[in-house]
Order: structure tokens, then sequence, then C-alpha cells
């Protein structure tokens, strides 16, 4: 499995105020945009999340955190 | 030689018109012509064809190389220009009267006629557009900056070939893609169709 370090990473919350798709409208996203170090290039990776994959996300990085104290 | 032909060329290339000179000087064996359009169809539909073949094939032909390569450009271009008649266009007999016309034995005229039935030549082309899904997001924060409130908008295009591509740009670039949209309907319609 390929490796990457983490070199930068910055994130967005916004909320869809209009869309073609009208279950869309009023939902809330976090989009998180990572630069990713493979060694020999450096690589974006950009994801967007519903608000509750973000807290399913930030919960298992408490878990890796707390397992890491 | 007056090569006019209407279905296969608007202007008749240099290389056909080459050829054409070529098959009616009979120089060229008929057997190594129907190699050579069996070549340029496997060409067109993406095969190989390797060394050993072509010059197995230059040899048996008694030609100089430049002359068979211009042989080949040749009947590349012509049936390049039959696989491109769109089907409904396409009526055998006329073609073939055609090819007949450049020079070409009836049976090769033939041969190539019947393999744009059996080909899988396909012409390139760009992917079409199948589906446009949109949304207008209005950002609250970033990392960066704590209160932005700007609206983005987010477009998804979903592709013939399958592919999907997201584009992401600001309200100024969106009222720029609907001018450039606006003309390029405004010349649809002056279009003479």
């Amino acid at each position: 499995m390929k490796s990457f370090q983490l070199v930068d990473l910055a994130w967005e919350l916004g909320v869809t105020a209009a869309s073609s798709c009208e279950e869309q409208v009023g939902q809330t996203y976090v989009r998180i945009k990572m630069k990713l170090n493979s060694g020999t290039s450096l690589e974006t990776v950009l994801m967007e999340l519903s608000l509750k994959q973000f807290y399913d996300l930030l919960h298992e990085l408490e878990k890796a955190q707390n397992t890491m104290k | 030689m007056n090569c006019s032909s209407n279905l296969l060329f608007v202007t008749v290339p240099k290389s056909v018109e080459q050829l054409s000179k070529q098959l009616q000087s009979k120089i060229v064996d008929p057997l190594i012509l129907q190699t050579l359009i069996d070549f340029s169809n496997r060409y067109w539909n993406g095969e190989e064809i390797c060394r050993e073949e072509w010059e197995s094939l230059l040899k048996n032909s008694y030609l100089p190389l430049t002359i068979f390569e211009n042989l080949f450009s040749g009947v590349l271009i012509l049936t390049l220009a039959v696989f491109q008649i769109p089907e409904k266009l396409f009526t055998p007999e006329l073609v073939c009267a055609e090819l007949i016309a450049f020079g070409l034995a009836v049976e090769q005229a033939e041969q190539i006629t019947q393999l744009k039935a059996t080909s899988n030549f396909k012409i390139p082309k760009l992917p079409k557009l199948n589906d446009v899904k949109w949304r207008i997001d209005v950002t609250i924060s970033t990392s960066n900056v704590s209160r932005i409130l700007e609206p983005w908008i987010l477009m998804e295009l979903n592709l013939e070939s399958g592919d999907q591509k997201t584009i992401h740009f600001p309200l100024a670039q969106f009222h720029s893609l609907r001018y450039q949209v606006a003309s390029c309907l405004n010349q649809f319609t002056k279009l003479p169709v």
C-alpha cells in the first residue's frame, strides 16, 4: 500500500442555497482539501462530506487520538 | 484523367490522384492491392500491422519502396473516405462506381464497400453531454477566512463516455459562461440549416 504524508489541510464549511436536485437544498457540507506528499510529487485530494460524514470522521480521529495517548 | 468524386471527396487528395495514376498504369498486382486494402482496414480499426507482414508484401510487390508507400497512402485515404460516408448516404453501387472511376477493379471496389459494413471503424469524436446537475453553495467559513458568505456554483457534467466532470466557479465566471452560451445560441439561430 502506498503511503502519503499529509502536508497541508484546508477546509470549507458551506450550505447549498439552490440546486437542480431539490433534496440538496439547505444541506450543509464540509469540503476538505488535503495536500499529500507521495515522496515523488505533491497530490491534491478534494472531498466533500455531509455533516453526518464529517462527524463520523471527527469521531474516528478522536478515537485515534485517544488511542495514541 | 479526370476523377470527379461527389460522395468521397470534395477535392480529390493528391495521394488518391497518384494512386489512380498507378492503378491505370497497371503496375500494381491485384493481389498486392487487395492486401493493401486489408491492411488499411486493419489500420483504421486500430489493429497493428507487424513489420514482417509489411516487408513480405513489399518484397512480393516488386515495387520500389517510395511507390509502395505512396500506394498505401492513397489506399488509406480512399478507404477512410468510404468509412466516413454517413450510413444514410451510403449506396454501395454508387460508391463502387466512384472507386472504379479511380482505377480500382470491380472486385477491389466491392471489397472496400463490403468492409464498410463489417468494419468497427469509429470516427473519433468528442463525448456528448448526457446530463448536467448544478447547485449553488454559499461558503460560510474556511480554514483561512472565518466569515465569507460567498456564493459558488458547482456543476457536474455527465458525459456519454461515462466520465464525470465537476467544475466549481464563482458568480463572475458563471456570468461569463452564461454570456458565452447565449452568444453560441445566437450564432446557432443565424445558421442557414
